[in-house]
């Protein structure tokens, strides 16, 4: 090798080695962005003391306990989880077969429908609640966890649509062919062949749906009713009744989402296909 | 012999009648009809997008035909989902299932069959061995290297003994030596099963090694159907017969006779003797082919039917043979094949070319 192209490659190495520290600063920014909520709401949640204050007096476990002994919040919680868990069970269902019919379908008015499909993501949050409220309240939904449920699964809809489709788009339809061809109905063959090369993505929609349900307030607020959601019952909380609760209640909630992120880490990854 | 060389006495399995293939203004199958006998090898062998995929696709279930009518041992399956007809498929890109190890892979149509899970293993672990990848049922089809994958989709699509077997262009993707060891391992495996096999390349040389019949198709029509000898020696049309092999392709009308052999008049202004059927020496203008090793060097001008005065214009050394084109003094080129390293000649060399009149054959003109 030339010392020339020694030098190059020192250069090039040295330039590199700037833009990797440079890399790293940022995303540690981003990060401490990011994490700077938590490391204020952390402590608060385990404050002894009886007003938001930072940093606590002292440390005890008493908004925690005042939270699990208060029916509103244990049921408005309860209520989150069940809402969110329909939500993405329905969500990736239904959006599944969309993005199925949307990248491998060929059909008219196909255009039509995928603009449909895409709509609560242009829609306003409160332009789609003030609807479905008018729409529900004839089908006798509102109030109800099921309506909130139900508006929470169409909201989400688009997103499972994108990511799924996205997913279906990089896999090779000539498996799922060749599946068919080797004895399988169309049906075995999504599910044997197709539906298992896009696992991840099929728990990625998962996953960013019930957090669409669990964090959403507005639809929540227009529907709910007296069945409170987590975010509304926060929401009131803060406007009414300020205390560390609120810390205790973020805290879990994060916990929460950590430990699902957690669960799909573990059983979420699949094979992903050759190119 | 039927004159497209038919299935002989092997009972046909497989008859495909008038297909009829559209793709809005694209016509991709245009009466398209063929038989496959009994442990018959047929090539369809064509250009890029004359249509080969497509009756390919359409055999195995994955297209419908607008038109016409498909058969397998005698039964209608024109209209038969692809999971019933029982056709073994290799796609072009294998379509292995990636996330599937080798073994999964393979015992996915036994599977489909409800087959009994012993009875699975011992199937996938016998043909493993035939294929010669013993060993590697554990993998995934992205740890094995291109010819394994390959080995493999063809285990897959033969595995359930299929009642037909369709390849398409199975070794594109393979390096030569590779492709040419996978040619004749294919061959092999498919004598010893005796699978009839429908096999797609844009191949000349591997369709004629491989093959019991060709099928030269062009835009979505089969030109010529028939042994491999008979398309080569014999070509149907002017496309056959440059598709198919070398050609230089001659056009002129009949003039005369000389010595027991017509005399043609080419539009170049030579004049050869050709051994033409009766029937064509009638007619008007006439389409001649002839192969570039069928021309050869001579001494003397008696030593062959034809021969003219020509000057080399190039000598390509192509290793096996040499090729050389040379022109004749009315201005005609023609290309001149021969085995081995051949002289090595300098451009501008007069040398004395000829061939005989059986040397020749007539194509219809079009
Ligand atoms: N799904 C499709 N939609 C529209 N046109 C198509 C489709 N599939 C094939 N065609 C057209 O039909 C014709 C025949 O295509 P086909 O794939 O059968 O060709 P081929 O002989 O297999 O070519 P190649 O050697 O390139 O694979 C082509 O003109 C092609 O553009
Ligand atoms: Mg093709």
């Amino acid at each position: 090798m030339s010392a020339a192209t020694i030098r190059r490659r020192g250069s090039m190495g040295r330039g590199r080695r700037a833009a990797r520290i440079a890399l790293h600063a940022w995303c540690g920014l981003v990060f401490f962005f990011l994490v700077l909520p938590l490391v204020v709401v952390f402590p608060i949640s385990f404050s002894s003391s009886a007003y938001l204050q930072f940093p606590p007096p002292g440390y005890s476990l008493r908004w925690y306990r005042e939270f699990l002994a208060d029916p509103n919040w244990v049921d408005a919680a309860w209520r989150s989880v069940l809402i969110g868990s329909v939500t993405a069970v329905a969500a990736t269902i239904l959006g599944t077969l969309l993005a199925i019919s949307l990248v491998r379908g060929t059909y008219p008015g196909k255009g039509a429908v995928e603009q449909l499909v895409m709509a609560p993501i242009a829609l306003p949050s409160i332009v789609y609640s003030v609807a479905a409220y008018q729409l529900f309240s004839t089908l006798h939904l509102v109030g109800s966890w099921q309506g909130v449920a139900v508006a929470h699964t169409v909201h989400a809809l688009p997103l499972v649509v994108v990511v799924v489709g996205a997913s279906l788009r990089t896999i090779d339809v000539s498996t799922e062919m060749a599946a068919q061809g080797l004895g399988a109905s169309w049906f075995t063959a999504v599910r044997r062949i197709t539906l298992p090369q896009i696992r991840p993505a099929l728990v990625s929609a998962a996953f960013i749906a019930f957090i669409s349900s669990f964090d959403e307030l507005v639809i929540a607020m227009f529907l709910g009713g007296i069945n409170l959601t987590l975010p509304k019952k926060m929401f009131d909380s803060i406007l009414y009744e300020i205390d560390p609760t609120i810390a205790a209640v973020s805290v879990l909630q994060i916990a929460l989402v950590v430990l699902v992120l957690v669960v799909i880490g573990r059983f979420g990854s699949g094979v992903r296909p050759t190119s | 012999m039927s004159p497209d060389g038919g299935s002989g006495s092997r009972a046909p399995i497989l008859a495909v009648s008038h297909a009829r293939k559209t793709y809005g203004p694209v016509v991709a199958l245009e009466g398209v009809s063929l038989t496959v006998g009994e442990g018959e090898f047929v090539t369809l062998l064509g250009p890029s997008g004359s249509g080969k995929t497509t009756l390919l696709k359409a055999i195995a279930g994955f297209e419908e035909i607008d038109d016409g009518r498909i058969e397998l041992a005698g039964q209608d399956i024109t209209d038969m989902p692809p999971a019933r007809r029982g056709i073994g498929m290799v796609f072009q890109n294998y379509a292995l299932f990636p996330h599937l190890t080798v073994a999964r892979n393979i015992a996915f149509p036994l599977e489909m069959r409800g087959v009994a899970r012993a009875e699975i293993d011992r199937r996938v672990e016998e043909i493993l061995r035939l294929v010669e990848l013993e060993g590697y049922g554990a993998r995934l089809p992205r740890q094995l290297s291109g010819g394994q994958q390959q080995r493999v989709a063809l285990a897959r699509a033969t595995v359930f003994n299929p009642r037909l077997l369709l390849l398409d262009e199975p070794f594109s993707a393979l390096d030569r030596k590779l492709r040419e060891s996978m040619q004749v391992e294919l061959r092999h495996l498919q004598q010893r099963l005796g699978l009839t096999t429908v096999f797609v390349t844009h191949d000349q040389e591997e369709a004629l090694l491989l093959s019991d019949r060709i099928a030269v198709m062009n835009h979505g029509r089969i030109e010529q159907l028939g042994h491999p000898a008979a398309i080569y020696d014999h070509p149907a049309s002017r496309f056959v017969a440059g598709f198919v092999g070398e050609a230089n392709m001659l056009r002129g009308h009949v003039a005369g006779s000389r010595g027991g052999h017509a005399e043609v008049a080419l539009d170049s202004g030579d004049r050869l003797a050709v051994d033409l059927p009766p029937a064509a020496r009638g007619a008007g203008d006439l389409q001649l082919v002839l192969r570039p090793e069928r021309i050869r060097w001579l001494d003397d001008a008696a030593q062959a039917d034809n021969a003219f005065p020509a000057v080399l214009v190039e000598h390509l050394y192509l290793g096996q043979n040499s090729k050389y084109r040379v022109r004749l003094a009315s201005g005609l080129e023609l290309t001149l094949r021969t085995q081995g390293e051949g002289e090595p000649l300098a451009a501008g060399t007069e040398r004395l070319v000829g061939w005989d009149a059986r040397d020749i054959r007539g194509v219809p003109c079009s």
